[in-house]
């Protein structure tokens, strides 16, 4: 529910996946969208949503990042880039 | 049959940008989904999701008998900045349900504990959770007739609050910069925490 999804392909180079993909194409085409907010505007539960998206993971027509929390990955830098960030935000 | 190319994994495209997953929890109605809709960029979003009881081992008994389940709602918003994109999490009410829902927890760097001061025990569950999994929250008092009653430490008191170093930070629900406030007392304390204690006074 809380990783992203993104568009690998753009929907219209791939006309002849089913439509319900090439939606879900258009959807996640910009920066990254969390799959809870997918199966949100796709009036889906999180779950069966999770599984539509692995079906599309696996064709390589999306990809995916999970949350920043590893510590390692959270890093004060980062920290603090994300609260000037927010800052200006 | 028109094969999509294959990503290339070294390919460069535009900033994938590293999302980074907050909850706002608290009780009934103390202003979760108010705030989430007041700090995101996106008109707030429900999000579903069904839990079942599996694992909880009433089937064992009996093989026959029928799995729990239930659906919770959260309340999703997001914030997007040049580093990274915030996903607030509104969390649903039934906290007696959170233990089974390992979801929940994952990935989250921090969360908020929304509390009304005239009725504390509604987050207490909550600040349970959170304390008991080791996740960095703020408390963030909501005033809700534009005033508080409380000092900060009164409420720390009548939480109980495990950790000293928690920040309890007042704030208004439907106003943004508020909001953001909070989160940014977020930020400080993961910041603080994140410092090695021996550079703490350098
Ligand atoms: N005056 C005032 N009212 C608020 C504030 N925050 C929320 N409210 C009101 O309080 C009520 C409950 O707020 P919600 O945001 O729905 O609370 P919630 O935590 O999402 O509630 P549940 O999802 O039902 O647990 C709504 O009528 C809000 O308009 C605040 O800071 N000040
Ligand atoms: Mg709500």
């Amino acid at each position: 529910m809380h990783s992203t999804v993104r568009a690998a392909v753009p929907a219209d180079d791939a006309r002849s996946i089913p439509a319900e993909w090439q939606t879900i194409l258009r959807l996640c085409a910009g920066p990254g969208i969390a799959v809870a907010e997918l199966a949100a505007r796709l009036d889906m539960r999180v779950t069966p949503a999770a599984v539509l998206l692995a079906q599309l993971l696996e064709q390589g027509l999306i990809e995916h990042r999970p949350p920043m929390s590893d510590p390692d990955a959270m890093n004060i830098d980062f920290l603090r880039r994300i609260r000037s960030g927010l800052e200006r935000a | 049959m028109n094969e999509p190319d294959t990503l290339a994994p070294d390919a460069v495209r535009d900033a994938y940008l590293p999302p980074v997953k907050i909850l706002v929890a608290g009780g009934f109605g103390v202003g979760k989904t108010t705030a989430v809709g007041a700090v995101s960029e996106i008109t707030p979003l429900r999000t579903e999701e069904r839990l079942s009881a599996a694992g909880v081992g009433v089937d064992d008994l009996s093989g026959i008998e029928q799995k729990s389940a239930t659906t919770v709602a959260m309340d999703f918003g997001r914030i997007t900045l040049d580093v990274a994109v915030l996903m607030l999490f509104g969390t649903p009410g039934q906290e007696r349900f959170w233990f089974m829902w390992d979801d929940l927890l994952r990935g989250a760097l921090g969360a908020v504990v929304l509390v009304d001061t005239r009725r504390l025990d509604r987050s207490f569950a909550a600040v349970d959770f959170f304390e008991s999994r080791d996740l960095p929250f703020v408390v963030a008092a909501n005033c809700f007739h534009g005033e508080q009653d409380y000092d900060p430490e009164e409420i720390r008191d009548a939480l109980t609050l495990r950790e000293p170093s928690t920040p309890i930070v007042m704030f208004d629900a439907r106003r943004r910069d508020s909001v953001r406030g909070v989160l940014l007392a977020l930020m400080d304390h993961l910041i603080a925490s994140a410092q090695p204690a021996h550079a703490q006074r350098t």
